[in-house]
């Protein structure tokens, strides 16, 4: 590993320790009792300062140094935790996250920057108590790590490395690593794990077998130790268990190894590692000193004699360390070339059906369901959960509503609803959009909530659940609904809509995503300067994605978001419109039924129901030639409305990779891309959402009028 | 390395240089084939200079398959940097061949 991917490694590593530093900051907020949390981001500050120090940056050492220190007085209770304490430390936060950026784009850091840290410096030295603050640092560094940290004392610390095969070939040598691990403690046992190695002509001599279980005793902790393999991280799995562990974690441990509970408890014995006492708290069992051989042995063979250990005893941890980084790029490259194979794969079926030999048929059957497979299976590993992205909202509320001065707590639900990264991403913004606007319009102040008698703390929820092959993002306020008279009176004096027309609740609520749009009578720093809700919508629809609101007056407002999972394969069904060929995303389609051509053409009897027509041929100005085969309507469903698509001929479900228009053709509404067909043929992709934008109104109130004339008639 | 004449019914070898993933391809190969070519196999470690997990894994295999098939396999001398990483592992000195026993164990174990 060289030292620039090195670096990189540091930088997505000090980002991820960042962004948890300010979960666990604002997640203590308001508590007098900081209690675990303290030590985690005593620890994320402490790795951060520590991995700094490895590339030399010495004015993040020197900064997180300082952070790390009142840290220490926090959690060693030296100093009280406030509120102020917590703004001060985030705002602590915010600039390292500054360094480490600068960093990461290979500059200095800027001025601005260097002035606020050196404030920073001064108000968390001011923090702390005594006068050892500045010029003490180098006295306090040592305190601070040989401070007794529950952690620091002198445990039994049991450490799991399993190797990967190619270690060796990547010039890393894990008995060095041993080694190294000397100088923080006593090694007290080590079992060599080489139950993998091959007695057969497989054994490659080049390859790694070997796993290790070793005892390991001394002052030390958790970040320190995993620091040692921080280079071979990606290479092995590491499993750390720390002293007072529980007979539930050891007995994780042991299931989780590759060779099985009953060789592992085995290792576990011959180790001596065990849980100090597992009924104590945590606490007591550190401050207990290890326990004697007799009962160690006790305890290990009440573990071994139970049965191998229930699920709900695996605790989820150790699935993390099991997760192996990729860069996006190669991720990016995968998908496009299983694109590739998908298309490559429909022609072989094509030419397979033409032949007409049933083998080859079959076996591209076969063929195809495998890519298939590995299609879902390469989608899944874009996939990530939204929780990432909506904790970052916690900030987000809670430096709002402090401008505001409104009082204003987040609700989330559903974070571990997954979607696509590229997804993800893109999301952000239009949420966060969405989430001030709901703060600052849509939650009322304190009094007006008073009057009301709704609790004085407003509520924005924000939730994600997966629907039919979509997933919807919703942000709700408790706050005062909109004004459906203000928007429209407002709607009529732009000229947005005629002042006679009769609208509906939600056409109207619709109008707020208009340009140019904004009911706010105060513009606020924060929204209200008619920019914005336009705009959301309009990110929204480049992702393919619809957006609704859902309105009730003095009970708040919903907006709900839906996307579709991925941008880069979907579903689709085939379709003839005249001489061309659609695909339809097959997530929208409900059923095919036939057209009967009995009268009218603007709408079909649907089991009873009046179903509006669109015809494909004159949305895209196709003529519908002298075909005369019967033509079929396509039911979709889009936004809780049914439609029915008028085509020429059924072609089937197909799975299609979504190829972006070009540049020329930008301006082409309800098309959303293209597609190569099996036989080579380009078939474009229907963008339902414009469709129905641009179509449905139409089709609905010709459908209406003339399903009252058959009526009448 | 070079193959020594046969003491007695064991086929001595003796490894100069680096025992290290550098060469442990081609230490693999000659290691076998001396193994194979008695009922016995010596091992003299003494000219060892580097030893890194790929000898070691070397060393686990020849005990595997001496415990396997019935053959004796010893270490008639170690330098020290195989004995340090003995050490380390706990294993005892090279020569006593109390390790053998111990990392040969698992594969009745393992397979049990």
């Amino acid at each position: 590993m060289n030292l620039d991917q090195a670096l990189q490694t540091f930088i997505g590593e000090s980002r991820e320790l960042l962004e948890e530093m300010e979960q666990s900051l604002l997640s203590l907020g308001a508590t007098t009792e900081p209690g675990e949390d303290i030590h985690a981001i005593f620890r994320a500050a402490h790795t951060i300062k520590g991995s700094a120090g490895l590339f030399g940056l010495d004015g993040v050492v020197a900064f997180t140094h300082i952070v790390e220190s009142l840290l220490d007085q926090l959690r060693s209770g030296e100093q009280a935790w406030s509120e102020d304490m917590a703004g001060l430390l985030l705002s602590a936060r915010d600039h390292i996250v500054a360094l480490i950026e600068a960093v990461a784009a290979g500059e200095e850091p800027s001025t601005p920057v260097l002035q606020q840290g050196a404030k920073l410096a001064t108000a968390l030295s001011a923090c702390m108590q005594g006068a050892v603050a500045e010029v003490a640092d180098q006295a306090l560094a040592a305190q601070a790590d040989a401070a007794s940290t529950p952690d620091a004392e002198d445990g039994h610390w049991h450490i799991s490395l399993r190797f990967h095969a190619d270690t060796l070939r990547h010039g890393m040598d894990p008995l060095s690593f041993l080694f190294y691990l000397r100088n923080l403690g006593q090694i007290v046992h080590v079992e060599t794990v080489a139950d993998a190695l091959p007695l057969d002509g497989s054994f490659d001599a080049e390859s790694c077998y070997l796993g290790f279980e070793i005892a390991l005793r001394g002052q030390t902790d958790h970040a320190a130790i995993e620091s040692v393999f921080e280079f071979v991280l990606d290479a092995c799995e590491l499993r750390i268990l720390a002293p007072g562990s529980t007979a539930e974690q050891f007995a994780a441990l042991a299931d989780a190894l590759p060779e099985g509970a009953a060789r592992a408890r085995q290792w576990l014995i011959a180790c001596a590692s065990l849980p100090a006492e597992a009924e104590t708290s945590p606490t007591d069992a550190r401050a207990d000193a290890l326990p004697a051989g007799g009962e160690v042995k006790g305890e290990v063979a009440a573990l071994a004699a139970s049965a191998p250990s229930p699920v709900q005893a695996l605790p989820p941890k150790p699935l993390e360390s099991r997760s192996v980084r990729v860069d996006a790029d190669r991720l990016d490259q995968l998908i496009d070339q299983i694109g590739e194979l998908i298309i490559a794969s429909a022609g072989t079926s094509l030419a397979a059906r033409q032949t007409r030999n049933p083998e080859l048929q079959e076996r591209s059957a076969t063929l195809a369901s495998l890519v298939q497979a590995v299609r879902e299976s390469a989608l899944q590993l874009r996939m990530v959960r939204i929780g990432a992205t909506f904790n970052r909202f916690q900030r987000v509320v809670h430096d709002t509503a402090r401008e505001l001065g409104k009082d204003i707590g987040l609700i989330i639900r559903g974070e571990d609803t997954e979607l696509d990264k590229t997804v993800v991403e893109k999301v952000a913004d239009p949420i966060t959009h969405l989430v001030r606007n709901a703060m600052d319009h849509g939650i009322e102040s304190a009094e007006v909530r008073r009057q009301r008698g709704k609790s004085e703390r407003g509520t924005i929820t924000l939730e994600a659940w997966h629907d039919s092959g979509a997933i919807v993002i919703r942000v709700a306020d408790d706050g005062g609904g909109l004004n459906r008279d203000k928007i429209l009176a407002k709607a009529v004096d732009r000229g947005l809509v005629d002042a006679h027309r009769q609208l509906s609740d939600s056409e109207i609520y619709e109008l707020i995503f208009e340009p140019g749009f904004s009911t706010a009578e105060q513009v606020s720093n924060l929204s209200g300067r008619g920019v914005g809700m336009d705009v959301v919508k309009r990110n929204i629809t480049a992702l393919r994605g619809s957006i609704s609101i859902d309105s009730t007056p003095g009970q708040g407002t919903a907006i709900s978001i839906r996307l579709p999972l991925t941008l880069a394969i979907i579903d689709g069904f085939l379709v003839e419109v005249g001489n061309a060929t659609f695909v339809i995303p097959m997530d929208v389609i409900d059923e095919c039924v036939e057209f009967s051509q009995v009268g009218h053409n603007d709408f079909a009897n649907l089991r009873g129901q009046v179903l509006p027509l669109i015809g494909m041929h004159q949305v895209f100005g196709l003529g519908t030639g002298a075909r005369s085969g019967r033509r079929n309507i396509v039911v979709i469903r889009h936004a809780g409305r049914s439609f029915g698509l008028v085509v020429d001929a059924l072609l089937g479900e197909f799975q299609t990779v979504i190829k972006p228009l070009a540049k020329l053709f930008a301006g082409v509404r309800c098309v959303s891309g293209s597609t190569v067909l099996g036989n080579g043929k380009v078939a474009l992709i229907v963008d339902v959402p414009a469709l129905v934008d641009q179509a449905g109104q139409a089709a609905l109130a010709r459908a209406s009028a003339a399903s009252a004339a058959v009526s009448a008639a | 390395m070079s193959p020594m004449p046969h003491e007695g019914n064991c086929a001595s070898f003796c490894v100069s240089g680096d025992m290290s993933i550098y060469r442990a391809a081609e230490l693999k190969d000659e290691l076998l084939k001396a193994f194979d070519s008695g009922p016995a196999l010596c091992l003299d470690l003494s000219q060892v200079a580097e030893f890194d997990t790929a000898g070691l894994q070397l060393l686990i295999l020849l005990a595997r398959l001496g415990a396997a098939g019935g053959k004796a396999f010893h270490v008639t001398a170690a330098s020290e940097a195989v004995n340090d990483v003995f050490a380390l592992l706990g294993y005892g000195a090279a020569q006593d061949g109390d390790w053998l026993s111990r990392v040969a164990a698992r594969t009745t174990e393992g397979e049990s």
